[in-house]
């Protein structure tokens, strides 16, 4: 069978050309400041240098910056580190250059209603949880995010909630989902996956089995609520990590040779004083042995259709991936039934 | 090694994505650069690249990809396979 063969099927084929519309996306990501109130265990950006830089808070030079990511290619920006929200002068003229973005945010602080780019908030675990995974920059246990954070996003279809999976919460999930559901938003799943030489007990080991069966169990519970698809759940639940299953675009693994390609040519991954590294990662830090990463699944499996078409049921995977990471990053974009079927393999 | 086949599975390709084809075949050359003078996005080359395994029964490797940067890089690459 073979990829033409495939869009031989109309459900297929349909899908195909729902998501080709958007293949010409080309990311990058863009620390916007070293401010964060809080300080989230395994947090990317306090994990390694990247917080020891000087912010560079001038909207004019962010202006100025970005016109030149556009002739790099660049059309889609992910602003994280370590919280966008706190530089609100920032994101607009980000929004004014680039229409097309992502903001990963806490979500204590809200961001003004005509910027309107995605807006990403972590949840981190219920009442019990959330506070004790991500205390504040003093060092005491944080506020519970997720009342504070439906409250600031009431009403608000910029706003799709991420859990993060660790080794502690699978069952904290069911007290955020109903919040979430009660209050008309949408979530979508990220699994805790470590910086570099980080020893959490947050990493998952003997919880994937379970953390697989609590995101089907969600998406049956909450099908309207839940933005995910059983190819995210096993791709994002395996003992190997994404990288074990489908290398890694990212100009990162030209460490290990691979020819650069597609995103490996273009990616950068910028600190908040604008500067780079060449082997840029959209997590840096992270240790690839145990990247699950939902953001970096965004590129590693969407980026490798060639290994989807070893039959019908990975094209089918394949596809629900790219819809389901659409729904996620594109404002407006409505995700459509899962197409994959196939009885999960052992984790 | 008609190149004109090529072109012609490149163009298949393309269809449905963002791109002006027609205006496109006004100025492309058998070595015009797919992404830097064509604008070409990876995952439309990535369905490319599958079509010529198709239609020319070769096994290409995601690592023979940068390699493969225009029609003439890619008939090269065809007659060389051909010949082994």
């Amino acid at each position: 069978m073979s990829l033409t063969a495939f869009l031989q099927v109309p459900e297929l084929e349909a899908r195909y050309k729902k998501v080709k519309k958007f293949f010409f996306l080309r990311e990058s990501a863009y620390d916007v400041t070293s401010a964060c109130q809080l300080r989230c265990e395994g947090c990317y950006y306090f994990a390694g240098e990247r917080s020891n830089v000087r912010d560079n808070n001038d909207p004019e030079r962010w202006r100025h910056f970005l016109e030149e990511e556009k002739q790099r290619g660049i059309n889609y920006v992910n602003l994280a580190g370590a919280e966008p929200a706190l530089r609100p002068k920032v994101l607009r003229a980000c929004h004014e250059t680039i229409a097309l973005g992502t903001v990963f945010t806490n979500g204590l602080k809200s961001i003004d209603p005509d910027i309107k780019y995605r807006i990403q908030v972590s949840v981190w675990g219920d009442h019990t949880g959330d506070p004790k995974y991500r205390k504040y920059a003093s060092g005491k246990e944080g506020p519970y995010c997720l009342p504070l954070q439906l409250q600031n996003y009431a009403h608000d279809d910029r706003v799709i909630f991420v859990y993060t999976f660790n080794s502690e919460n699978v069952g904290q999930v069911d007290e955020v989902l109903k919040h979430v559901d009660d209050n008309g938003h949408k979530i979508t799943f990220n699994v805790f996956s470590a910086p570099e030489g980080n020893r959490s007990a947050l990493k998952l080991k003997d919880t994937l089995a379970a953390t697989r069966e609590k995101m089907l169990e969600a998406m049956e519970k909450y099908p309207d609520t839940v933005i995910y698809s059983l190819y995210n759940a096993e791709v994002h639940t395996q003992e190997v990590s994404l990288r074990g299953q489908f290398g890694c675009p990212y100009p990162r693994a030209a460490r290990e040779g691979r020819k650069p390609f597609g995103i490996s040519k273009t990616f950068r991954n910028y600190r908040a004083d604008l500067s780079y590294e060449a082997e840029s990662c959209c997590v840096p830090d992270t240790d690839c042995a145990d990247c699950r990463h939902y953001a970096a699944g965004s590129a590693i499996v969407t980026s490798r259709l060639d290994v989807h078409t070893e039959s019908e049921m990975l094209f089918r995977g394949w596809l629900d991936y790219v819809d389901t990471y659409l729904a996620i990053w594109i404002l407006g974009y409505e995700k459509g039934k899962n197409l994959y079927t196939r009885p999960f393999s052992a984790v | 090694m008609d190149a004109h086949m090529v072109w012609d599975l490149l163009w298949m390709s393309l269809n449905g994505g963002n791109y002006d084809i027609e205006a496109l075949k006004t100025h492309v050359r058998d070595d015009s650069n797919f992404v830097e003078e064509m604008g070409i996005d990876s995952l439309d080359l990535v369905e490319f690249y599958l079509r010529l395994e198709e239609h020319f029964n070769v096994q290409l490797d995601a690592d023979d990809y940068a390699g493969l940067t225009s029609v003439q890089a890619i008939t090269t690459f065809l007659q060389e396979k051909s010949r082994a």
